[in-house]
């Protein structure tokens, strides 16, 4: 059945290439983040870093093979507690102790999965919470050492005493781009085994496990690597917790905390490295954006129980898969025309505001950036808040949008003004993007909230205009660049 | 060459093959019966998915019964089901690479040359970055038989592949199983209910009917006999074609 066109849904999948994007946007936060945020937010998503980490070993098991772990969390407390001990007892460099924890959280992924490679679905489910809850009996009952001296030190009454973090990476700052540049090795990893021969050999298994036999492939063995590898990574995380506050206590893995996790996991997706990253910031960043603001924190988890039901009823694809879904057809020649506006309203702003003396030059050119990525992303975000409703909600919505237009238009023309259709689109996107982000960006870069908002509009106000001076100027470029590229989010998947 | 020597499976109270013995040594041999004639029941034991109550089955000389099933597949025994294995969200060269993975070559480059020589030799060769999930029931199938003819296979075993193809495809179908033997020397073992596929395809037809074998020997010939007539088609239907 040779066509005679090719047509390429997803690129020749050199391992290399698909582990690239994970690196680069990694690399990317890791420079930039320090210079964004302040010490708080930083600590924060150090954090949000570490449980990234935990939740791509969630997403590796259930993404990939369909089993569910409920242990990967007490996994990476196993690995904390022994990174911590060695570096108490023998003074151990930092990396050779977080390796050693990470083997050792191996160990113990392989002998929770072994019981586990003949189980499925909830008996699964159920043999890695018990191990999670049997962790957390271990630690409370036996009065695990903690900051104590030597390799059994354990203080009960006094000061504890903290471990230092590895000497590239002692101050905050520093620690923050370290973690994060584990958490892209970490990923990476996963990403360069789910594009070889072990991914391959998952896809068979979760397919059909006989099929996968039949091709010749040890069901058993491929498991217990997932489980085994797995356990490695969310040891190593749990390392970095430890490196992160320099000490852990036996409340720091508790199992209601790998179950939300777990939950969170599959809310933010479970088949790509984005929706892991969403599910760490799920967890610690949106009840730290909400205490900040003086909201109750612990509002959130109502919400995840909401988030997750629907997610699984949309098809475990979480917000990540969702949001792939949205922008597949998204083209090349869009996205660099869009970082070059961005980056020239941004700076120009930025430079404005300085000269002004209304804020720093980074706030003011980050909240116009973030003003412009949210034009973006709101439409898609609303659009995936209405599919949690169902297909039936997101059609009328748009159908009553345009009925709304339309007439508005209607008026225009009558006043014998230039109708637009988008113009209901425009004006509550703008007023949405304006009033929240400005509240956000007050509590985050120390900007008054007027200032910010002025920014913001002034933002996108000067993008409208720059896209109606050249679009004339660029439309035979922009065919030019898409012939050579392709969409770029077409093949995520 | 397939040898079964007094083969009996047993599912509770129900006997799927009983008593079978057969010996199989054409280039590509067919199997038909009616629904529930123990059909796949055979295919599933020749891969090793069923495990029989007594008997034995050899394979080109080796007895195979005791041999787990992912290591026949290592040995060259590779099968299709009936319904397709693609993975979805792998492209068509990752789910034959995937397969080539556990075959044995030398080098990496010769397992991916062997891999491009199976998806070229059914016909795939411009579809290889086509996701799973975006291929054509016909595309699939075939897909499934590239996969089956990775790594020097001894023994292809093909259930029911023209399942749900057009005609052109089913075509393009039987000149593809026709060429196996002389593509890689495998013999073939293919089990449709399209007669008309078996007819273009195998010199030897074996036919099944309550796990006892009803009829071996020349397509042709085993087609025309009154017992495999009445057992496909029915008593009524083949007194009709009679008279």
């Amino acid at each position: 059945m040779a066509r005679d066109k090719e047509k390429m849904d997803i690129p020749p999948g050199k391992p290399l290439r698909r582990v690239m994007p994970i690196v680069v946007t990694l690399g990317l936060a890791a420079v930039l983040g320090p210079w964004l945020f302040s010490a708080y937010w930083l600590n924060t998503f150090t954090t949000v870093a570490c449980l990234a980490l935990v939740a791509g070993t969630v997403a590796l098991l259930f993404g990939q093979l369909g089993m569910v772990s409920l242990a990967q969390f007490a996994l990476a407390g196993v690995g904390g507690w022994v990174c911590l001990r060695l570096i108490h007892g023998f003074a151990l460099p930092f990396e050779i102790a977080l390796l050693a924890g990470a083997l050792v959280a191996a160990v113990f992924g392989l002998l929770v999965g072994l019981p586990a490679l003949r189980m499925r679905g909830l008996y699964l489910a159920l043999l890695t919470l018990m191990v999670a809850a049997a962790v957390q009996v271990v630690v409370d009952v036996v009065g695990f050492p903690d900051g104590g001296a030597g390799f059994t030190g354990k203080i009960v009454a006094g000061q504890r005493v903290l471990i230092q973090r590895p000497w590239i990476a002692s101050s905050d700052t520093a620690y923050y781009r370290y973690v994060v540049l584990w958490l892209a090795f970490g990923l990476g990893l996963i990403e360069w085994q789910r594009a070889t021969m072990p991914g391959r050999a998952w896809a068979l298994i979760r397919k059909s496990e006989a099929a996968a036999t039949a091709a010749g492939v040890s069901v058993l063995r491929y498991k217990a690597w997932a489980f085994t590898f797995g356990g490695f990574l969310a040891g190593l995380s749990g390392g970095l917790i430890a490196g992160l506050n320099g000490q852990l206590d036996n409340t720091g893995f508790p199992v209601s905390q790998s179950i939300l996790l777990y939950a969170l996991t599959v809310v933010g997706g479970v088949y790509n490295w984005v929706g892991v990253i969403f599910a760490g910031l799920l967890v610690r960043a949106l009840p730290a954006l909400l205490n900040d603001h003086g909201v109750d924190g612990n509002l959130a988890n109502a919400f995840y129980g909401f988030a997750l039901l629907v997610s699984l009823i949309q098809g475990r694809k979480g917000l990540a898969g969702q949001l792939a879904d949205f922008y597949k057809f998204v083209r090349m020649s869009r996205i660099l025309e869009g970082l070059a506006t961005w980056g020239v309203i941004s700076i120009g702003l930025g430079l404005l505001f300085t000269v002004l003396g209304q804020a720093g030059f980074a706030g003011a050119f980050f909240i116009s950036l973030i003003a412009l990525l949210f034009r973006l992303v709101i439409p898609g975000v609303c659009w995936l808040l209405l599919g949690f409703f169902g297909k039936r909600l997101q059609d009328r919505t748009e159908d009553m949008e345009a009925a709304l237009s339309l007439r508005l238009a209607q008026v225009f023309e009558r006043q014998g003004w230039v109708p637009d259709h988008r113009f209901i689109k425009r004006v509550l996107n703008w007023l949405f993007i304006g009033l929240f982000v400005a509240w956000v960006a007050s509590g985050v870069f120390d900007v008054p909230f007027v200032t910010a908002l002025a920014l913001i509009w002034l933002s996108l106000a000067a993008k409208v205009g720059l896209e109606v001076a050249a679009y004339p100027h660029l439309l035979s470029l922009r065919q030019r660049i898409d012939k050579r590229f392709p969409k770029p989010f077409a093949s995520y998947r | 060459m397939i040898r079964i020597e007094n083969l009996t499976v047993q599912f509770g109270g129900v006997k799927p093959i009983d008593g079978l013995s057969v010996t199989l040594d054409k280039a590509i041999v067919g199997l038909i019966g009616p629904n529930g004639a123990g059909k796949t029941t055979l295919l599933n034991v020749l891969s090793g998915f069923v495990t029989p109550v007594s008997g034995s089955v050899a394979v080109n000389g080796v007895v195979i019964s005791d041999i787990a099933p992912h290591k026949r597949a290592h040995m060259g025994l590779r099968r299709t089901f009936q319904t397709d294995q693609i993975a979805d969200d792998l492209t068509l060269w990752e789910n034959v690479q995937a397969i080539a993975d556990h075959a044995a070559y030398s080098t990496q480059a010769e397992a991916l040359k062997d891999v491009q020589r199976a998806i070229d030799y059914v016909g795939l060769g411009k579809r290889i970055h086509r996701k799973g999930s975006n291929l054509t029931t016909g595309e699939r199938h075939l897909t499934e038989i590239a996969k089956a003819l990775i790594g020097k296979p001894q023994l292809v075993m093909l259930d029911e592949p023209g399942a749900g193809m057009s005609e052109s495809e089913t075509q393009h179908l039987e000149s593809v199983i026709r060429g196996i033997p002389a593509y890689c020397g495998a013999q073939v073992f293919l089990i449709d209910h399209d007669v008309a596929l078996i007819v273009a395809c195998c010199e030897e037809t074996m036919v099944l009917d309550f796990g006892k074998l009803l009829a071996l020997g020349p397509t042709k010939d085993v087609l025309e006999q009154p017992e495999v007539r009445r057992a496909y088609l029915g008593d009524f239907e083949a007194t009709e074609i009679a008279a």
